[in-house]
């Protein structure tokens, strides 16, 4: 682009956010326009400190055949407890980490968890593992949306883990009542605005249908838990509500978060550390108060590094 | 205010065919000279009789397969059993003219031929899954085929059926069984007289509605246990099941073979009602009306539950029954031509067909 355009103009979230010409553009400034400066104020519970944690999660060579969202060979370790950011433009591949550790999309590589690995492929498996998924695709993969707000709950948790049943086996009961207290409680304390738990969730708002989301994730009770894109279609307050439920759950309970999005404001707001995803691989980690440029730069895939050889490509 | 809401939650085509029926029972207490107590009494018959092959349809749709056009195979399954039992019957215990089976034996006839025809069913029910897998998205229009296939396969069956019973082969003798085999004396109206009493000149056919509650209950059952919940769930939202560890596939070859078998053990109950197995082409059309039971009672095709079976099916058969001997009785009395007669048959075609394409149109519930 710094070749062949006389002036740049950068949008950002529908709106113009910087025009340079081309004497005076570089790299880092136009980086730092495309992030906005824009720095949340992260106002987070403090988490007790103790030994250097595990590495509860490790990654390698991971390559998702996940169509717009290709993982070209991650190596990534999340360590035990932590919020781990992962940030990325769209159809960089970000969003085929997550769907390909749950087995939704074709996936090679090696995943450990806890020191053995997790079964590629084999979506229960994962799950019986104490893995838990919420998919950015909150209408299409995350909800029934024509079935009540209790079924979405406690679906997953019946089926993977065999809880809120009368008796064992296939041809168990469903629980009626204790599902009903289940959801009831989880509405809760997830505040969920609706008429009652059996209201069908398609007539929820984006923000409470996410909600209902993370509700069932959380009824898993996992220790490990992918969400992505928790705060897309959600309107404002209820945005807020989403990440503080998040970092609410990881502090209490200790559940290992990778957090998946495309607002890196809200990645800053509240991981420890954050991943940057570009063309299918990791760019690098950085801390989350690093500079805008940093991030920009690894958006925009790499210091450089990938100048020879690549030409053709940006 | 209330009865716009009223008529909503019933939905259009329930509220019509629910008026419609009523003024023709209306019409035939007042200007007919049909009884009335013998009218509800068949229309009593019929929704019994064909109850459990509408039950039949729901399993296949909530696992996300569609209305299930396939019925007839599942038919087919049932009389293969029919015939078996029958046949194995009159070789072991041959009944003279105008003999019957005691009730219990009757009984055991009859459960042997559910059982036999709902394993072949399950057999023929998990191949036709195979086949659905591998046409995802036409399921129904495949099914249709899957049906007239059957019908014309079982026929080549009907006429190598290794049968020694005389009864059921052609009265020259040779080869190749008849094209209605008469239940007389083998479990003919076994369930429609258990436990009846009558009213006026009917009777309520205690037995054959029992067993048709009974196997609804079974059903809405299946659906709050774990598995039936999964089916459900891949049903609903194939891509969500699957983030749930659902065994999306599975789900839906369960959903056929369910639905098959309680199609081989529909058609059995229809049968002792009936008084008749009637093989060959009858089973070919047999879905259609069927699933314009299910449609009439609020289902879609994507969304099918046991109280759409319990209203569709009653109102949809009680239609039928009513319409063709009112029709019959007013042109004799009016001296009508006799041309008119065909007025209910019409009236179905166009009533079971309609109904059919007017739910296809409609993709939500």
């Amino acid at each position: 682009m710094l070749a062949v355009a006389d002036r740049i103009t950068v949008l950002r979230d529908g709106a113009v956010a910087g025009r340079v010409d081309r004497a005076d553009a570089t790299v880092e400034k136009i980086a730092e326009l495309m992030i906005g400066r824009a720095l949340p104020e992260r106002d987070l519970p403090p988490r007790a400190e103790g030994a250097d944690p595990s590495v509860t999660l490790r990654l390698r060579d991971l390559v998702v055949e996940m169509p717009g969202e290709e993982v070209r060979g991650v190596d990534l370790d999340v360590k035990d407890g932590e919020i781990l950011g992962v940030a990325g433009l769209a159809g960089q591949g970000k969003l085929g980490i997550a769907n390909g550790v749950l087995g939704l999309f074709p996936a090679t590589g090696t995943v450990e968890s806890g020191g053995s690995p997790l079964p590629l492929g084999d979506t229960l498996g994962v799950l019986k593992r104490g893995v838990a998924f919420v998919s950015e695709d909150r209408r299409q993969v995350g909800l029934l949306l024509d079935e009540s707000i209790e079924t979405n709950i406690v679906g997953t948790a019946a089926h993977v883990q065999g809880r809120f049943l009368k008796g064992s086996g296939p041809f168990a009961l469903l629980d009626k009542s204790a599902i009903r207290a289940h959801a009831e409680r989880m509405i809760e304390e997830f505040d969920i605005r609706c008429q009652g738990p059996t209201q069908a969730v398609r007539r929820l708002s984006g923000g409470n249908q996410q909600k209902v989301c993370l509700a069932r994730a959380f009824t898993l009770e996992p220790s490990l838990l992918f969400v992505s894109e928790p705060t897309r279609g959600v309107d404002v307050g209820a945005k807020d509500r989403v990440l503080q439920l998040l970092v609410k759950v990881n502090r209490e309970r200790g559940t290992t978060i990778v957090l998946t999005s495309s607002e890196l404001a809200e990645l800053r707001q509240v991981s420890d550390r954050i991943a940057v995803v570009s063309e299918g691989r990791i760019q690098g980690i950085l801390p989350p108060d690093a500079p805008d440029v940093d991030f920009g730069l690894l958006f925009a895939g790499g210091h450089g590094a990938r100048r020879d050889g690549h030409g053709g490509e940006s | 205010m209330n009865v716009v809401a009223l008529l909503k939650r019933l939905g259009l085509t329930r509220t019509v065919l629910a008026a419609f029926l009523l003024g023709l029972w209306v019409l035939s207490a007042t200007a007919s000279s049909l009884d009335m107590s013998i009218l509800i009494s068949d229309c009593l018959v019929r929704t019994g009789m064909n109850g459990i092959l509408v039950l039949a349809l729901v399993p296949a749709v909530r696992a996300g397969v569609g209305l299930n056009f396939g019925l007839p195979l599942g038919m087919v399954c049932g009389l293969i059993g029919m015939v078996t039992v029958m046949d194995l019957a009159g070789r072991t215990m041959p009944l003279e003219l105008g003999e019957s089976y005691g009730m219990g034996l009757q009984f055991a006839l009859l459960g042997t031929a559910m059982i036999l025809g709902a394993l072949l069913g399950m057999i023929a029910g998990w191949l036709y899954s195979r086949l659905l897998e591998a046409v995802k998205g036409q399921e129904m229009m495949v099914g249709i085929y899957v049906g007239f296939g059957s019908v014309a396969g079982a026929s080549i069956l009907w006429l190598l059926f290794p049968a020694k019973n005389p009864e059921l082969i052609w009265p020259l003798g040779g080869v190749g069984l008849r094209n209605t085999l008469v239940l007389d004396g083998y479990f003919q109206h076994l369930l429609d007289r258990f436990g009846s009493f009558s009213f006026g000149n009917g009777f309520f056919p205690t037995g054959v509605l029992l067993v048709w509650v009974l196997a609804c209950a079974a059903l809405w059952l299946f659906f709050r246990t774990r598995i039936g919940a999964a089916l459900a769930a891949a049903g609903a939202n194939p891509r969500f099941a699957a983030a749930s560890g659902i065994d999306v596939r599975s789900m839906r070859s369960l959903g056929v073979v369910l639905s098959t078998a309680l199609a081989a053990i529909g058609i059995v109950v229809f049968s002792q009602s009936y008084g008749f197995v009637q093989l060959y082409k009858a089973p070919l059309l047999m879905a259609f009306p069927t699933v314009a039971a299910l449609l009439i009672g609020g289902a879609s095709v994507r969304n099918a539950k046991i109280a759409h079976v319990l209203i569709g099916t009653f109102l949809f058969q009680s239609v039928l029954t009513t319409s063709l001997p009112l029709v019959n009785d007013l042109i004799a009395q009016h001296g009508g031509a006799k041309a008119l007669a065909n007025v209910p048959e019409i009236a179905r075609l166009i009533i079971s067909n309609g109904i059919i394409l007017y739910a296809l149109t409609r993709k939500e519930s």
